[in-house]
């Protein structure tokens, strides 16, 4: 049992175990549809989202909570209302647990600091987004009979700017896996060695000896902030394309936390092709994240 | 105008190397040779009697932040922002407006220097260094000093956070080192060709901390502060997305910090200073990055400086002489013909016990204000 789910550098493997193996009870046995009766869960998201947002709606509402949806779009802090205030609100209403998402970093854990309620980060800036890692550990671990240890996970693309790439870090290492970013170097700087990772810049050196494959998405925005040259080197020198895959060992999995730029990071063939794990991604998410409101004390 | 004496003080003048038992006399608001007849006396044997404290950069939004001053033993305060006239009392601490560098503060054209205004000072990096260049040359020929906030604004960008492991493990954006080492270097190498003094405002890098200790070997005209916050607080001995680690310049390594508290010692640093912004509520419940970055610090400047290792005399300067040099103010000493500002420090604690602005104790600890 945990207070809240802010991050994964804060967990103990006993705290991601247990998550992980709720989250396989969940999905032999179906969720207890009264586990969350009566209980009002708060999803406030500060920024856009379609995968996260609706697999937590899901989630919370196969355990029977309530779920009341806060967007930014029609609410009061367009009036210049702060995210402390709005949650201080919210939570006199009765709220069991917040989900939030957030375009900067840390919002979630001050929210959990000031206000008496469970707090469950969707991902907050470039921090975290441990609910993410959470299922795609749960995802690998499937795959490979429920252990992780002496696999190695490649990450690939937009790492400076990426929460799920650092919860995937600290989650995939958690459980004993390697793991190595692969990017430009001003989007995966050496930098992140002393998180743990390895880091390598040529995605063909990168391949070598991986498990499973995680492209990232490319923010468009990246190249206006000169960040990278052009979108077509971005793709030639760090996309995921049929030639790349068949340098890749038999049953390496692809993985990809969406949303997509199809013919960018990853090629459509890629996309569609039989080790891609992208679908199954999404299915287990909403598992992994009723076992996350589940351990919430 | 009433005359004081303060009788068989430790009096510690580091402008003038005094350090010796002895009294000291205020009359008519300046420090005087002699005894003046008439005179109020007061025993302060045991304790150390210093010069007023100076800040050389404090934002005063509201009477508690003067009366923490008083409490602190400022005498002399520089104001970026001009405090509001309500929050003003009769014997509080002196406050001086900074005047700007360039229009507004914007850093595309030169502020008309003001006759009087020898400080000159934007709270935002000068980007144009043609246009710095030439308020350089400007300002030397008047004769008045130019404080720098050293920032390369293509460096820092939306930055919150000195760059390394701590910041990307939070996920801020930061800030490298290279943002106020090479606006350092540039000011530096400005100074070279045009002449005059610059004082740099809250080092917090040791990078441009060695820039600064090199010109100065060179015998540039150049001095430099920091602040209790830099000195005292790193990135990893602080809360994760603390309001307190929101500073500017941001917090940076450990190492940096050693270095400032070196140079602090050595007096390649030259004064200490607060910095001080007391934050409202609203600008401190935002997440990280959007909380305005300030801090209460005009009580940490004494304590920091008086719990660090160094003589005691060293410690008084970088608070009195250092900043009054640096800025080229007449305060900061007890000469004789010295303005009667002064401190009355227990010597055992460091406590301040008096504060003592033109020869008028305006404040004793214990009595209310």
């Amino acid at each position: 049992m945990i207070p809240h789910l802010l991050s994964i550098r804060e967990l103990s493997q006993g705290d991601v175990l247990d998550i992980l193996g709720r989250a396989c009870r969940l999905k032999r046995e179906g969720a207890p549809c009264t586990a969350l009766a009566g209980k009002v869960v708060v999803k406030l998201f500060y920024e856009p989202s379609t995968r996260t947002s609706c697999s937590f709606e899901v989630a919370a509402a196969g355990l029977g909570a309530h779920v009341l949806n806060w967007n930014i779009a029609n609410s009061s802090s367009i009036k210049g209302e702060s995210l402390l205030d709005t949650a201080r609100n919210l939570a006199a209403m009765g709220v069991f647990a917040f989900v939030i998402r957030h375009p900067n970093a840390g919002a979630p854990a001050r929210v959990a600091k000031h206000i008496g309620c469970a707090v469950v980060n969707a991902g907050d800036g470039r921090h975290e987004h441990p609910s993410q890692a959470l299922l795609d550990a749960f995802t690998l671990m499937e795959k490979w009979g429920g252990e992780l240890r002496g696999r190695r996970v490649l990450i690939v693309g937009d790492i400076l700017h990426s929460r799920v790439a650092r919860s995937n870090l600290y989650c995939l290492q958690l459980l004993g896996a390697k793991v190595r970013f692969c990017g430009p170097p001003t989007l995966a700087p050496k930098a992140f060695e002393a998180l743990g990772a390895e880091v390598c810049f040529d995605l063909d050196e990168a391949l070598k000896d991986v498990d499973a494959v995680m492209m990232l998405r490319l923010q468009k925005e990246r190249q206006q902030e000169a960040l990278i040259p052009s979108a077509q080197e971005y793709q030639r020198r760090w996309g995921l394309d049929l030639r790349r895959m068949s340098k890749l060992k038999e049953g390496t999995f692809v993985m990809h936390p969406g949303p997509v730029n199809r013919g960018l990071e990853i090629a459509s063939e890629v996309m569609d092709g039989p080790y891609n794990l992208i679908l199954e991604q999404v299915a287990n998410g909403v598992v992994v994240r009723q076992a996350i409101l589940e351990s919430l004390q | 105008m009433s005359a004081l004496i303060l009788k068989s003080a430790r009096v510690i003048d580091p402008t003038h190397r005094r350090n010796a038992i002895g009294d000291l006399y205020f009359e008519k608001g300046v420090v005087s040779a002699t005894a003046p007849s008439g005179a109020e006396i007061l025993d302060v044997a045991g304790h150390c009697v210093v010069p007023g404290f100076v800040d050389l950069r404090c934002t005063i939004r509201s009477r508690e932040d003067l009366e923490l001053a008083l409490q602190q033993g400022y005498t002399t305060l520089l104001c970026p922002h001009k405090p509001p006239d309500e929050v003003l009392f009769p014997r509080a601490p002196k406050c001086f407006p900074l005047a700007p560098l360039t229009q507004g503060g914007e850093g595309k054209e030169m502020a008309g220097i003001e006759a009087g205004a020898h400080i000159l000072f934007d709270s935002q990096a000068v980007g144009n260094a043609g246009l710095m260049r030439r308020a350089m040359q400007y300002a030397a020929e008047l004769g008045a000093v130019i404080m720098v906030h050293a920032e390369d604004k293509s460096l820092s960008g939306k930055g919150a956070l000195g760059e390394g492991k701590v910041a990307l493990a939070w996920g801020i954006p930061s800030i490298p080192v290279s943002a106020e080492a090479a606006a350092v270097a540039r000011d530096l190498l400005l100074l070279e060709e045009a002449g005059g003094h610059l004082h740099f405002a809250h080092i917090a890098c040791k990078r441009s901390l060695q820039l600064i200790e090199e010109a100065k070997r060179r015998g540039l005209s150049v001095t430099a502060d920091t602040t209790p916050m830099h000195l005292n607080y790193w990135d990893t001995n602080i809360e994760p997305y603390s309001p307190l680690a929101r500073i500017w310049p941001p917090l940076r390594g450990e190492e940096d910090s050693l270095a400032l508290r070196e140079g602090v010692k050595s007096g390649a640093i030259d004064a200490v200073v607060s910095d001080h912004y007391r934050r409202t509520k609203d600008e401190m419940e935002e997440p990280f990055e959007l909380c305005v970055p300030g801090g209460e610090t005009l009580n940490a400047v004494w304590p920091t400086l008086w719990k660090m290792e160094m003589p005691l005399e060293e410690k008084i300067a970088r608070l009195t002489s250092g900043p009054a040099r640096a800025l080229r103010l007449g305060c900061g000493h007890l000469g004789e013909g010295a303005v009667a500002d002064a401190v009355v420090l227990d010597a055992e604690t460091g406590e301040v016990l008096k504060t003592i602005i033109s020869g008028h104790v305006c404040f004793s600890r214990g009595a209310t204000l």
